[in-house]
């Protein structure tokens, strides 16, 4: 069976393949599809092919009959002499007349402009269209990667700009712990060398009125401490240097530490300090004692600084419990003063007062009950107040916080600490009021002291002479006190351990955990209470030989 | 709908009714894209969500929105480099009327997931305009053919009064009588 014939009028030929050209064996124009005259007028009947046409594929070895009857399995592509116009297509032979069959080869919309075609120009079966479509295509989806890329670079340009700028707000707030830790240093230090004097001078013989004096202004030093301690206190949790210590404690024992504390100031304002501690309150809880004592201080201190008759009761209830959690509330009640409505939210921002002619009258940062939000804030709890004016207040704190384990105890009691000690100190200090503070005061308790100014010779010291203790401060001027310490250990490590306390004036930049680690025992800021003093000595003295972690003075707890 | 007609209709909001109506829109809509991307197949939800969230953002509704979509369309897609293929298929309204059912077919070769719709033409006898007759389906999208034969008649400068004569729901198709303006009455 043969295949049917497509037998095709000239006309139809010509729609069906309007780019076509027929060609003799001697390679000359016998007829071209419409379009193409269209396109190039002076093709006409008999002219030569390679007059108007390059033939740009296949490479033929000369342009003749048989040369191209020899490719006519190829793809050929004919570029017009003049003009933009390229032809792909095929050779088609019948007997000696060849028919080429292709059309427009396009790469661009703009090639069709200018080559003036149009839809119609193109048979329906050529894809040439669609191509066009598809190059178009081409362009939107690399028109789509670029804006992408574009985005892309304004996001990371951005991000690289917030990061510039979070660096600099780092930077700055490192600067200002810095300079807080440098201030806190440079003040603590000569008030360090205040209060040496004047609590030494209130041990010997005065007459009333220079005792009078002396006190005052010991008194008036140790305010302005006070004042230090908030701003830096502040200035930590700010930073988020503060360390939470996780220890088992009483809060009994905290509530009764803190009343007995502030008792004697109660009683002088002719004010009743009560405390009613529900018996459902869990005798030990795990947690900080010497924060949760600090907010305690602070709002008894509070309601005795602004009652000035009547009864304080410090209030202790459990809220509930929780597997091994127990929820506390502590409140302080007072009938003092009360506080305005419309003051009592902003109670705990800091720098804040219910008035400001508080300020004047009753003194104080204004950071204190900002401090206990922000402490009890990390400890996990709530605080709060609810007053009345000229009825009195009740703030409030919650804490919730693991019971302690029933083994075990141990209560954190103020500490009766010996008078007179015996022992030779070791004590490495370059600021000369310093040591004569410590000289003083640490001669005064019975001990011998040897006093270094620089950390080298303190090193030295330490292994020639067995001390009983060293008491090193954290800045010296050639190395720093970690270092001290380290170098001290390195050397004793056989011939038994070297009681070491830090005392330092700067608290902010103390990390307990690298102390720790740098084998110190113990802690004291500067200037040093004589009693938290005594207390660490004879904890340190008296004690076994092994002790984890450094204890700062007002959280020192006897064993 | 191809990732092309979202960003139309991004560009339309944008330059109509700002960068602020169009974070609304994209929001009410819950779109969370940073951009469309045109070679891209998205579900035809994504741009009646838009559509949707427009009405209520722009405080128009939806015929009016999607016939000025139909203009904008013509416009977008001219500036976006289709400008010249939209030359090829036509150098008058009529012409380009006549060949949009072939600008379809080829357009769906090249997208492969489009359901492209379909376009027919006839001459009124003895008067200055045509009918045209549209099916798709998808529902809803006549007052975008509307805006879209007004587009075309601001290309070609031909002014057109456009008239829907026939619904889908009742004739299973839509038909649009378009008269010519001022064209040799």
């Amino acid at each position: 069976m043969t295949a049917p014939a497509l037998n095709l009028f000239a006309h139809e030929f010509a729609a069906a393949f309007p780019f076509h050209v027929v060609l003799d064996d001697r390679l000359r124009v016998l007829q071209t599809g419409s379009v193409l005259s269209r396109l190039c007028p002076g093709l006409t009947r008999g002219t030569a092919l390679g007059e108007h046409f390059a033939v740009q594929r296949p490479v033929l070895q000369r342009l003749d009959f048989d040369e191209v009857l020899r490719h006519r399995k190829s793809m050929f592509v004919l570029r017009v002499r003049e003009g933009n116009l390229r032809l792909r297509g095929e050779i088609v032979a019948q007997g000696r007349h060849l028919f080429f069959l292709g059309s427009p080869w396009v790469t661009d919309m703009a090639d069709v402009n200018q080559i003036g075609l149009s839809l119609d120009d193109f048979a329906v079966h050529d894809p040439a269209v669609d191509l066009l479509f598809l190059l178009q295509t081409k362009n939107r989806a690399l028109a789509d990667a670029q804006e992408l890329a574009r985005k892309l670079k304004e996001q990371k340009d951005n991000l690289r700009v917030a990061m510039l700028a979070a660096e600099v707000a780092e930077q700055a707030s490192r600067t200002k712990s810095e300079f807080l830790a440098v201030m806190s240093h440079e003040i603590r230090t000569p008030l360090n060398g205040v209060l040496g004097m004047l609590d030494f001078l209130l041990t010997g013989e005065l007459t009333p009125r220079q005792r009078s004096c002396a006190a005052t202004a010991a008194r008036s030093g140790k305010d302005l401490l006070g004042i230090i301690d908030d701003i830096l206190d502040f200035s930590k949790v700010e930073a988020g240097k503060l360390e939470l210590e996780c220890i088992r404690f009483s809060p009994r024992g905290v509530a009764e530490d803190v009343v007995g504390l502030l008792s004697h100031q109660a009683r002088e304002k002719g004010l009743e300090v009560e405390l009613e501690f529900a018996p459902e309150v869990p005798d030990e809880l795990m947690g900080d004692p010497a924060r949760v004592r600090q907010v305690l201080i602070n709002l008894l201190g509070n309601a005795i600084k602004f009652s000035s008759s009547g009864r304080v009761t410090v209030r202790a209830v459990l809220l509930g419990e929780a597997g091994a959690r127990a929820s506390i509330r502590v409140e302080v009640q007072d009938n003092g003063i009360g506080i305005d409505a419309a003051k009592q939210h902003t109670l705990f921002e800091p720098f804040t007062q219910a008035d400001a002619s508080m300020t004047r009258k009753y003194r104080g940062t204004g950071l204190g009950l900002a401090i206990c939000k922000k402490l009890i804030g990390l400890m996990g709890g709530a605080v709060g107040v609810s007053s009345e004016v000229g009825r009195g207040s009740i703030f409030w704190f919650t804490l919730c916080l693991e019971s302690g384990a029933a083994s075990a105890p141990e209560r954190c009691e103020p500490t009766s600490a010996p008078e007179r000690f015996r022992g030779h100190l070791l004590v490495c200090e370059d600021d000369p009021v310093n040591q004569l503070v410590a000289k003083l005061h640490l001669e005064a308790l019975g001990f011998t002291v040897d006093m270094f100014d620089n950390g080298l010779d303190a090193v030295e010291a330490a292994a020639r002479t067995p001390y009983d203790m060293a008491l090193l401060d954290m800045r010296l001027p050639d190395m720093d006190g970690l270092d001290v310490c380290r170098a001290i250990r390195a050397q004793r490590r056989d011939r038994g351990r070297l009681p070491i306390v830090f005392w330092t004036a700067s608290m902010l930049g103390v990390d307990r955990a690298r102390a720790a680690e740098a084998g110190a025992d113990a802690i004291l800021g500067k200037p040093f209470e004589l009693s938290a003093l005594k207390r660490t000595l004879s904890t340190l003295l008296v004690a076994g030989e092994t002790r984890p972690t450094p204890t700062t003075a007002t959280e020192d707890c006897q064993a | 709908m191809y990732g092309l007609v979202n960003q139309a209709v991004e560009d339309f909001v944008r330059r109509g009714f700002g960068d602020g109506a169009w974070k609304s829109i994209k929001d009410n809509a819950g779109v969370n894209l940073e951009m469309f991307v045109s070679m891209d197949s998205y579900p035809d939800d994504v741009t009646y969500k838009l559509v949707g969230a427009a009405t209520e953002v722009l405080g128009l509704d939806a015929a009016t929105i999607l016939e000025a979509f139909g203009q904008h369309w013509v416009l977008y897609t001219a500036q976006e480099g289709y400008g010249q293929m939209l030359s090829m298929f036509g150098s008058n309204l009529e012409e380009f009327l006549v060949n949009l059912d072939n600008l379809h077919s080829h357009v769906g070769l090249t997208f492969p997931a489009l359901r492209p719709p379909s376009f027919q033409v006839e001459r009124i006898e003895g008067g200055l305009g045509l009918l045209l007759h549209y099916h798709s389906d998808r529902i809803g999208l006549a007052p975008m053919v509307v805006g879209l034969l007004k587009g075309l008649g601001r290309r070609f400068s031909q002014e057109i009064d456009v008239v829907q004569v026939e619904h889908r729901e009742r004739s299973g198709h839509d038909v649009f009588r378009i008269d010519y303006v001022g064209a040799g009455a």
